[in-house]
Parts: C-alpha cells; structure tokens; sequence
C-alpha cells in the first residue's frame, strides 16, 4: 500500500522519514514496518535507524555513498525503497507481561490519581491492568518505553514538584501517559506501582527488556509475589 | 597497572568514537566530544582511530606512569610537562617507568585528548569503551576518573636518547588545517527552520551566541537575542542528532552533544554540520560564536574532505612509525 512520506535533512549524517503529523498507533506501525524493511534491505551506508512516534530518523555516513550529492541519492532511495509497505501486525514486536506490584509501599501517588480521576484506587488498577499499550519507541533514558493505549479515564497532570530520585521499576502516570522507569533518574510522574522486573541489563547484548513496536500488558502482583520475584533475580 | 591517577583534571573520562547501533532503545552515543582531536591522537601513534582515548574538560590530570609507553596530546592546547620538559601537542613523545605527566588548564579550546601506544585497556561495553555517564557504563567502572584510579595499557620503550620529534607535529598537523576559531560556525536548515519567523531566522543568522555556564556533554546552551517561534502546536518527538539545535520555549538555542538523547520534543532551528561539530566542542562557558547557514551538499563535501585529510595523517604516520622502528 502507499503510504505518504516525507524526507528531511537532519544535518549531513541523518535524515527524518516522516510518515503523519499525529500520533496513532497505525502511523507509529507504519514506522516500525518501514524500519523493518529496511533493517533486512541492511544498507551499508546505513548505521542505525531511531524510530519515534511518527518519524523513523536514518544515521547514514555520507562517504559510503558514492555520489556527489550523498543525501539526495539517498533520500531518492529511500523513497523509492518505501514507495510500497505491506503493513500489518507482522511488523509489530513481541507481546511482554509486566508484573507490577500496586500496593501502597510501591505506589505514593495512587490515591491521588484515584482521586483526580474519581474513581477508586481498585478501580484504577482494574483500567491500567486490562489495556494493551504499544511501545511507539524508546527514548529518554536506555530502555526508556514511551506507551500508547492509557485509558483515557486515567489522565493526571505531573507532580508539582518532581522528586529528585524516582526508583527503577517504578510506574507513572503524566497527563495522558503511562510509562516504567528503567533507571533512577529525577521525575515529575505520578507513581502508582512498581515492578521487579529489569527494564535494562547492560550486561546482555540486547539490553533492555522492551524493544520498539512491542506490546505490552501490566498485570497485578501482590507485595509477596513481588517479593519474591525481586529476591529471585 | 600501568599509571595511576594522581590528580584526575576535570570530568576526565575515557572515550572511543561513541556506541553505535542502539540509539533505537534509547542510548545516547557518548564518545569523545571533539571526535577530530580523539582520532588525531590514535592516528598519529599509529593506533586504530576508535582506541579509548582520556578526554579531560579545561583542566588535565597529573599521571603517574609504571610503565614505559609513547603518549600523544591532541585538542585544546594544555601546558604539560614530564619533569623539566615541555609536551608539544600532536607530537610522538616517549615516557619512562617512574614519570609524571602534569597536564594543567588548557589555554585554548575546552577539551583536551591523550592517548598512549596501543590504546588505553577498557572493557568494551555495548561494542564501546565510551563512559556513558548516565547509565554508568564504559569506560572505568562507567564514571570520571578519581584519585588513583588505575589504568592499564601494553607498555612500548623508546631506546635510549630518543627525543620527541617537533617537526614531524607539525607535518601531521598540517593536514588538519581547518577553519580558524573566529569563522562562524557552519548549520544546515534543521526540519522545523519554517516554524521560525523570518526575523527570528534573521537574529539567528547575524547576531553572536555566548556558551552558558551550564553547558555539558549533553549540550551547549546558548544565550543571545531570543529566537521567537511562530508556532501554535507542539513538536511530535523526533530523532535528533549531534549538533542539532534545539529551540525550548525559552527562544535560547541548545546544541545537542555527545551525550544527548536520541530523541526529543523541541523544534530544530538547524543542525551544526559534522566537520565544524568538533569546533563546537571546543567551545568553552562565555565564549561566543557565530552562525553561518549551508547546503547539505556543501557540508558533505566538507565531512568528505576532513575524512581524505585524515587519511593523508594516517599514511604520514604509518610512514613515520615504518622509518624510526629501531627507536622502539
């Protein structure tokens, strides 16, 4: 199928595939499946590909590409590569359950959210455990996923004032997002679980958990159950 | 253990050209800041160009070395010295077992490089030896260089008598002429150029930028007239690369560096192109720069050109270490 595509320098070593102007899940598939085709197309002049919500950004050296005009012959390849996308669910990822442990200790900001959303804090974990959420990409910190797929029902603004350390593992809500923090990093997210799964492991060669294009499901433990599963790694 | 760090300089840390290959889950680069100087370094001690090099920030740190080894410094220009002597920059310069290396501030530029025969020994990480600082991997134990840190290297004597050759610096660095510091710096219009009014385009075109204090591996802030956006929506985030500037809604332009995220959410004036992004680099808190905009094409030419440049040194010093092999 055609798909419109739009091709931007991103300085002389990169250059932006733009596929639509917001944010949905079909566009964002669409990213995946065209760096799908491309990774097995395995251009040399080609280092690495960043897929984002609608844009796929390809990091190219320009002196591997014999042409005087390196980013025109490429941006013609490109196009001409992508002219046809069979899109379908083949290009997304794998499926990954999340096992998050929603009880107090591990979520200070549950009652508020419940709160500003009217509902019970059951309630919340009910509507963020039964969604599928697609990983658009990674960014922001290694292994850092950004969701597509919240209910609606459960958007809260950011803390007023960020907290200086967030622990790895946990899972917030900012605005209409949900997300896992891989690392201890600073935050703003309204925390309401956490999981003892590691998000990165830099020790493997492929180093985090979720990859772009993966879908996911949270599923709720309980304190012990979390526990444990904290002891066994 | 080959030398010891007895004073570690400022944000000293080991870097090889950067991690490639994993910007998609969300791992910035790192690498070598003024990725020139680091190859500069290796290609004159006749090392692979992505050997792990010391990059220190302003100023350098005092070595203690155990072994004998051959050292190279590249980047900003620093005052060192081993005993009496004075280390001339981009030369071949031998040190014995018991030396010390005094490294102190750098009199021009921001970032200094020092690589010794071999390369320094890291474990590669991720298919790198870059200290990534945020996730605390590479380089040594993924952090700056401390106090008696130890770093280890292959040792290489010179014979007895040997002298640093100055003449031959200066034949390497012959193929390195560049554009002089007070060129403007050459961008290529970034994708969101038309959300900027014409006049703010205009400022940022002909007015001088000053680097904020707070400028790091992650980006340069800059401070000058205020770069007015004629935009309602906001950005979709996006890949982003070395060298793009950003504009935050504070109209203050931000060159992302080696550090930076993969993606982000503030519009692209423009991207610094790759052979002046070195240059950048060298940039130090309240210096000022200038803007000048270019074709793609042209900046290819110039990446292509440096690149041929840095090959005409490869050979030069693969010539040089061919004809004094008996000194070593």
């Amino acid at each position: 199928m055609n798909h419109p595509c739009e091709c931007f320098p991103l300085g002389d070593s990169a250059l932006l595939l733009c596929f639509g102007d917001r944010i949905s899940p079909k566009i964002n598939l669409i990213v995946h499946t065209a760096a799908k085709q491309l990774l097995e197309l395995a251009y040399p002049e080609i280092i690495e590909m960043v897929p984002a919500y609608t844009t796929l950004t390809i990091y190219y050296d320009p002196c591997r590409i014999q042409s005087a005009t390196p980013y025109e012959a490429l941006k013609e390849k490109m196009l001409n590569t992508l002219k046809i996308l069979k899109v379908d669910d083949t290009s997304a990822g794998n499926h990954v359950e999340i096992p998050v442990c929603y009880e107090s200790d591990f979520a200070p900001d549950l009652e508020r959210v419940a709160k500003h959303c009217r509902l019970s804090p059951e309630e919340v974990i009910d509507r963020h455990t039964s969604a599928t959420y697609d990983v658009y990409f990674l960014g922001f910190t290694p292994g850092f996923p950004y969701l597509g797929g919240m209910d609606k029902k459960l958007t809260t603004p950011r803390l007023d004032h960020p907290r200086l350390t967030i622990p790895a593992g946990s899972v917030g809500i900012a605005g209409e997002q949900t997300g896992i923090y891989p690392l201890s990093t600073p935050g703003g997210w309204q925390l309401i679980g956490h999981t003892p799964i590691p998000l990165v492991d830099f020790s493997n060669d492929s180093p985090t958990l979720l990859k772009p294009g993966d879908r996911i499901k949270f599923t709720a433990i309980s304190f012990k159950e979390h526990q444990e599963m904290e002891a066994q790694r | 253990m080959s030398l010891i760090i007895k004073q570690p300089g400022m944000l000293t840390t080991l870097q090889d050209l950067g991690r490639y290959g994993l910007r998609n889950l969300g791992f910035s680069t790192a690498g070598a800041m003024d990725t020139l100087a680091a190859r500069v370094t290796n290609l004159i001690l006749g090392n692979p160009e992505n050997a792990p090099v010391l990059e220190f920030t302003l100023t350098g740190p005092t070595l203690e070395f155990h072994k004998p080894t051959i050292i190279c410094l590249s980047g900003g220009s620093a005052e060192a010295t081993v005993g009496n002597h004075f280390v001339a920059p981009n030369c071949v310069t031998p040190i014995k077992a018991g030396q010390t290396l005094k490294i102190s501030g750098l009199k021009t530029g921001c970032r200094g490089y020092l690589g010794v025969k071999n390369g320094f020994q890291a474990l590669e990480v991720l298919g790198s030896c870059s200290t990534h600082l945020a996730a605390g991997i590479g380089g040594l134990s993924g952090r700056a260089l401390k106090e008696n840190d130890r770093l280890g290297f292959n040792s290489c004597s010179a014979k007895k008598g040997f002298r640093p050759d100055i003449a031959v610096g200066r034949e390497f660095t012959q193929y390195l002429e560049n554009q002089a510091d007070s060129q403007p710096v050459r961008f290529i219009r970034g994708p969101q150029a038309s959300w900027f009014s014409r006049q703010s385009l205009h400022h940022f075109y002909s007015q001088s930028y000053s680097v904020h204090p707070d400028s790091d591996r992650m980006g340069y802030r800059l401070c000058g007239q205020k770069i007015e956006s004629s935009y309602s929506e906001n950005l979709i985030t996006e890949g982003t690369t070395t060298g793009s500037i950003q504009v935050p809604p504070d109209g203050q332009p931000i060159i992302l560096m080696s550090d930076c995220q993969p993606t982000g959410g503030y519009p692209k004036i423009g991207n610094i192109i790759s052979a002046d992004l070195p240059r950048v680099a060298q940039l130090k808190p309240s210096d000022t720069v200038t803007f000048q905009e270019v074709s793609v094409r042209e900046a290819q030419r110039e990446l292509i050109e440096q690149r041929i440049n840095l090959n005409r040194l490869a050979i030069a010093a693969e010539h040089y270490w061919n004809h004094n092999q008996d000194e070593y």
